[in-house]
């Protein structure tokens, strides 16, 4: 890895000793997220000829916090997000046993993403690689969650990625790291988002979605018949409003007539579940006739997002890709949620292709994929 | 305190200070509405570079803990408390309303009382009353502007900070003298670091945001429906 002057590249330095003529390089990034209800802190390193390693991974959630007013209060997750990131770093290198001297580089969420909550992260974050002369990495959240599939399964680029959580849903090719094409994308409401508002119509606690796949496990897929909205577009988009409407009829109706048992809760929540596969089962198939010729041998479908922990739709998604010839790649339920790991993988990658961030670098809350590298 | 690094971005402006040995080594002074996230950092390089100081040779680090906006006192804690963590230095916290108050000392008679005031809209105003060697009389609070009368101690005042002209004009039956202050409407780190240079030090905690107003969240209706039964 040296380059002609002898000099190593930026931010990469070497350890261990001369193994014949080869010299191991190694990179360990900090990662820092809190665009939303997560404050995280996690540290990667990624040794040359050896996989990556996570060497901390640390995750406060604050759904408690919000649980009282059945969503995420932006004021309340950037005032807390600010008296425990620091902590949360500290314990960060400590279960990894390394001190900042270790780190080559610390990157942050700098957007998309609830803007209070990524002042703080992405403020934290520069003061560190100040104080440490570090390279300063900003990242974009949804890079972090399209990168998590190479940091947990090492899957190598081009792949298709759907995207699928509270705040997001949308079909990416991603060619390359800092390449990516946006195929199509909700134009209403995100698909954690809908599992969430209609889990709060049948009066489910907060968070929803995973409360209504627990009861959908009980319920009649087939008794009611809901809507599958945008099906067989020649689009990649999605759309869920019109399916929650569609629901919010049925619960009041049955809750006008005293009628909504828990049983009727279930068989709704089932349809709506069946509808959501549905839905997704056809944008995806969609995006796979448009991108295969283009994503080699064995092309790969990477599902990432809070909602990839659901079971139903995972499995339909297998079945996606068994009928269209892909392998399912899915990281880890842990790092398909919100967390640090993706933002310190996602900083490790563009460190180790020479990418830095300006000091100055602006919070970003709105900041769509396609258009992005690090600034 | 032999050196410090002062820091504030609770209202509208970003300014960074260096103090060394009894005096500041290097300032820099930006009014600005919003941007502090961009501007803060690259100010700090300017005023390291031209002071020659490192990290590790300072003895403490010190910011504004508001009440400002929101946005700024995030900014700016958000920043020291990464500087501190990351240095394993201390953090002194000074109020924003301490900051401007200080620097009027000067310009005060022995009996008047300092009222240092930032307009907070919504008809309200953060407000807090010092005495002329700067000791606080009061603590720091948001009161409403129909109410500021029962803030202020009787005797002469002089006002200081964005909020100033406004207060003055609600106290109409104060029997004393009201002046308003020729000293900056907005808080400066040379003057936080002044005041943090004389404060203790040993605490390991962190300062927090000292916000004042609680955050703009209101608890959801009545759920459309009521909550499944509970599993038996």
């Amino acid at each position: 890895m040296l380059d002609q002057q002898g000099e190593w590249p930026h931010g990469v330095h070497p350890i261990g000793t001369e193994r014949k003529t080869e010299i191991v390089t190694s990179l360990t990034v900090m990662g820092i997220e809190t665009s939303c209800d997560e404050t995280a802190v996690a540290i990667v390193r990624q040794i040359d000829g050896a996989g990556p390693e996570l060497l901390a991974n640390e995750v406060l959630s604050q759904i408690e916090d919000h649980a009282p007013y059945g969503g995420v209060v932006p004021e309340i997750a950037a005032r807390s997000h600010l008296v425990h990131l620091d902590g949360l770093v500290k314990r960060a290198l400590k279960s990894a046993d390394l001190t900042f001297n270790d780190l080559d580089g610390v990157a942050a969420t700098a957007g998309p993403g609830l803007i209070g909550g990524v002042i703080v992260g992405l403020m934290t974050a520069k003061a560190i690689a100040l104080v440490h002369r570090l390279p300063f990495i900003g990242v974009n959240h949804l890079e972090g969650h399209a990168l998590t599939t190479r940091l947990t399964n090492e899957t190598p680029f081009p792949y298709l990625l759907l995207l699928v959580s509270g705040g997001h849903c949308q079909l990416l090719h991603v060619k390359d790291l800092g390449d990516y094409v946006r195929l199509g994308s909700t134009i209403d409401d995100a698909v954690g988002e809908a599992y969430d508002k209609t889990a709060k119509m049948m009066g489910l606690p907060y968070p929803g979605g995973p409360a209504l796949e627990m009861i959908a496990r009980d319920g009649d897929p087939t008794r009611f018949d809901l809507p599958r909205p945008l099906l067989n577009r020649k689009d990649c988009d999605f759309s869920f409003s019109g399916l929650k409407t569609a629901v919010r009829k049925h619960v009041l109706a049955l809750a006008e007539r005293d009628e909504l048992g828990d049983q009727d809760r279930a068989d709704i929540a089932a349809s709506f579940q069946a509808a959501v596969a549905d839905v997704l089962d056809n944008r995806v198939s969609r995006a796979m006739a448009k991108t295969k010729d283009q994503l080699g041998e064995k092309p790969r479908l990477v599902v990432a997002g809070g909602v990839a922990a659901n079971q139903a739709l995972r499995a339909r998604l297998t079945e996606t890709c068994e009928t269209n010839g892909f392998t399912l790649e899915v990281p880890p339920v842990s790092l398909c949620t919100d967390n640090g790991a993706m933002i310190a993988w996602a900083g490790l990658e563009h460190l180790a292709a020479g990418h830095t961030s300006p000091m100055d670098l602006e919070p970003r809350a709105r900041w769509p994929l396609d258009k992005s590298t690090t600034r | 305190m032999t050196s410090l690094l002062a820091i504030d971005t609770g209202q509208a402006a970003c300014s960074v200070a260096l103090w060394r040995d009894g005096a500041v080594a290097a300032h820099r002074l930006s009014p600005m509405p919003k941007g502090h996230a961009e501007a803060l950092v690259p100010m700090i390089e300017e005023v390291q570079a031209e002071a020659g100081f490192a990290f590790e040779d300072l003895d403490a680090f010190a910011v504004t803990v508001g009440p400002g906006t929101f946005t700024g006192l995030r900014v700016g804690l958000a920043t020291a408390r990464g500087l501190a963590v990351a240095a394993g230095k201390p953090l002194i916290g000074v109020t924003t309303l301490e900051a401007i108050a200080w620097p009027v000392r000067r310009e005060t008679k022995e009996d008047a009382a300092i009222v240092a005031t930032f307009d907070a809209r919504r008809n309200e105003a953060y407000l807090q009353c010092f005495a002329a060697s700067g000791a606080s009389i009061t603590e720091a609070a948001l009161v409403s502007l129909d109410e500021v009368a029962t803030h202020v101690p009787d005797r002469a005042l002089i006002c200081v900070g964005t909020g100033a002209a406004l207060v003055r004009d609600r106290l109409t039956s104060h029997v004393h003298t009201i002046a308003l202050a020729s000293a900056a409407a907005l808080p400066d780190a040379r003057v936080v670091a002044e005041i943090a240079a004389d404060r203790p030090t040993e605490t390991e905690e962190l300062p927090g945001p000292l916000y004042l107003r609680a955050p703009d969240a209101k608890l959801p209706k009545k759920p459309l429906t009521a909550s499944p039964s509970e599993p038996s």
